[in-house]
């Protein structure tokens, strides 16, 4: 077959005489006011609440108020580029970020942009940073437990998939390492973190995700940062554009584990912005939807019904307090937004209980649902003898004299905090876990000494993985507790053969 | 708080509005109210000399006096009260309200036409033709102007839109897509 040059031609003609240049047509508003992240915009009359904006050199702001002469607009750049007079459009879009498995290893900014300098992102799909809910049909109670492969957590206060969980205490306790201890767990678990860094020191980030990269958790994370010298209104849509990458997954039937770290600084943010766009201050100066802020962040939430695939996310909002003051108005909104929360207490964390986890006041809503068998068996009365513990310990300062059950309390109190303790990044399986509570809940630890018994637990899983890994196997597949007395005998066999440091030294 | 400028201009501009339309003497005062704003335009200290201490009240009176020579009892009216309600600041804003209240009422756009060379008549004729029926306007006043930074097409700037069909920004649509 030939060209034929007249039929192209032909065809050539026919599409020049339709074509026709497009015209661009924009709806635009003339700047009167612009300062600290927001600006204000005369004109624009149909533009929509949360409707993104182009101004004149190409940074994006976002509608947050409408009012009868004009806009209050967020800048969600630098807005020291943007001059009084200058001229802002619409652009018909809702706020909208990049999603999908490109992201994954990846440090992205609020609105999805890298910043690791590992180059462009190649993702087509995006999502609306701002999205309701799944509704109540959509949903599914939570059952599937979320290891973050911390003791005291798993043990106390167990976490679901599809959980919110909070984590809140003063600064210093710890609360950013349980996150990443979370995250760092997660490995061969098939989830998908997301960890949400709001108004972190860039130096701190760069060290998590250090961390996260040397514990081979960045293959399966995403990072999302804004920092303390970012405008506000980056800082406070941060952990929607999180929960939007999450929910991606979710909606792909995976499973999610997001970190908000820390909706303090996000509230505060918002507060700022709230303020300068004359939005009339509430409590402690915050606005009045400063609940909404919140519960319709953690409310994205959920596990789904099978009918959507049965995918999940999780969140850990993290909360700051002041000297311990939970009845501040952040804390106390965010306490009965979740459904529990882990309570970090610094007294703990500086007598050398780490994580310094407060057991009687961490609770789970969601319990013993989100726990297999075997730990719920273990575990059962662990609050109850630390509950008891703590109350008798006070008491024993005064007194010296103890009839013996009091003693054989203490005793063993003081060995389930030593128990509970756990270093940094060192995660611990489920089997692990089952392992040293079931020896402490049978009495081999009480015959151990305190400084032992760290050694104790290490040595003892390596003979279990050495000797009885048949009964490690079991626990992992029925989830339930060997049954007969192998599992006793076991341990029985290793305990009597343990030798303590201070009969070693004899 | 003080109310802003726009709000201030807006209730005046509605007061009077209604009070001359009640009369039927819309045409003739905005023909007043256009020429007093080249006033203030052509007289930059105006504002701040009569909303400013320099002057005494009597002085002020009397450029008052000036201003409202030979004006209409509205006119003369309005800018009596706008002066001793101190909103003299607002004069402006207040008259501009006033002509887009006009404009709705019978449906006239201003547009300022940007292009590279001059337009000729027939261009103009056809171009504000072609505009009144995008915007669904009877008149459409034109105002022109040269800038041949767009090299070519035509901008053209209404209230709330800006309709650019120029090659500058062509161009630089086509740049922003090779550097994508």
């Amino acid at each position: 077959m030939s060209i034929k040059a007249e039929e192209i031609s032909s065809l050539i003609k026919q599409q020049l005489a339709n074509y026709q240049e497009q015209l661009s047509v924009e709806e635009t508003g003339t700047v009167t006011y612009v300062g600290d992240g927001i600006a204000r915009a005369h004109g624009l009359d149909n533009a929509m609440a949360g409707e993104l904006l182009e101004f004149d050199n190409g940074v994006f702001g976002m509608v947050q108020n409408l009012e009868s002469n004009d806009v209050g607009i967020v800048v969600l750049g630098d807005f020291t580029g943007i001059r009084e007079g200058n001229s802002v459009k619409r652009t018909g879009r809702i706020m909208e970020v990049p999603v999908g498995d490109a992201l994954l290893g990846r440090v992205v900014d609020p609105l999805g942009r890298p910043i690791d300098g590992n180059g462009e992102i190649k993702t087509d799909k995006t999502r609306p940073v701002e999205r309701k809910a799944p509704g109540v049909m959509q949903r599914k109670s939570v059952f599937e437990p979320l290891q973050t492969g911390i003791k005291v957590i798993d043990a106390l206060v167990p976490i679901g998939r599809g959980q919110r969980e909070l984590i809140i205490g003063d600064r210093k306790t710890g609360k950013t390492s349980i996150a990443m201890d979370a995250i760092i767990n997660q490995k061969g678990q098939d989830m998908i973190c997301i960890y949400v860094a709001i108004g972190q020191k860039e130096s701190t980030v760069r060290g998590q995700v250090e961390t996260l990269r040397k514990y081979g958790a960045m293959d399966y994370t995403i990072v999302v940062s804004a920092g303390p010298s970012d405008p506000a209104p980056l800082l406070y849509i941060a952990p929607y554009t999180g929960a939007a990458m999450g929910e991606e997954f979710m909606f792909n039937g995976k499973h999610v584990l997001i970190v908000y770290d820390d909706l303090t600084k996000q509230a505060d943010a918002y507060r700022e912005l709230s303020l300068i766009l004359r939005r009339p201050p509430g409590r402690e100066a915050y606005p009045g939807d400063i609940f909404y802020t919140h519960s319709r962040l953690l409310e994205r939430a959920a596990k789904l019904s099978d009918e959507l695939g049965g995918g999940s996310m999780t969140a850990l909002p993290i909360i700051q307090t002041q000297a311990g003051d939970v009845s501040a108005y952040i804390p106390t909104n965010v306490i009965s937004i979740t459904d529990g929360q882990i309570f970090l207490d610094s007294d703990l964390f500086y007598a050398g209980t780490r994580p310094a986890i407060d057991a009687g006041t961490s609770v789970s809503r969601v319990g013993g649902d989100a726990q297999i068998k075997a730990m719920k068996k273990v575990s059962g009365t662990l609050r109850l003898d630390l509950a008891s513990y703590t109350e008798l310990a006070s008491f024993a300062q005064f007194g010296s004299d103890l009839d013996e059950a009091t003693q054989s309390k203490l005793n063993r109190g003081a060995r389930t905090v030593e128990v509970l303790k756990q270093g940094l990044h060192q995660p611990e399986t489920v089997e692990q876990q089952v392992v040293t509570l079931f020896a402490l809940s049978k009495g081999f630890i009480d015959a151990i000494e305190i400084e032992d018994i760290q050694r104790y637990e290490s040595e003892l899983f390596s003979y279990m993985t050495g000797n009885h890994q048949e009964i490690l196997d079991e626990i992992t597949s029925t989830s339930k507790l060997p049954e007969g007395d192998g599992f006793y005998n076991a341990i029985k066999e290793f305990s009597d053969q343990f030798q303590g440091s201070k009969q070693a030294a004899k | 708080m003080s109310l802003d400028k726009m709000t201030i201009a807006k209730r005046y501009a509605k007061a009077l509005f209604e009070l001359v339309v009640e009369q039927d003497q819309l045409d003739a005062t905005l023909e007043e109210l256009t020429q007093l704003r080249e006033v203030f335009k052509a007289n930059d200290g105006l504002t701040s000399v009569l909303t400013g201490a320099e002057l005494s009240l009597q002085e002020k009176q009397s450029l008052i006096q000036a201003l409202t020579h030979g004006a209409s009892p509205y006119v003369t009216n309005l800018i009596q009260m706008v002066f001793d309600y101190g909103r003299m600041n607002e004069m402006v804003a207040i008259i501009d309200e006033f002509e887009r209240r006009y404009d709705s009422k019978i449906g006239r756009v201003h547009a300022e036409v940007v292009s590279a060379v001059e337009l000729d008549d027939s261009q103009t004729e056809k171009l504000t033709s072609q505009l009144a029926s995008r915007v669904h306007a009877k008149e459409v006043v034109v105002s022109k102007r040269i800038d041949d930074s767009i090299i070519g097409g035509v901008i053209v700037h209404t209230d709330k839109e800006i309709l650019d069909g120029s090659i500058s920004s062509r161009i630089e649509k086509v740049r922003r897509l090779l550097l994508k």
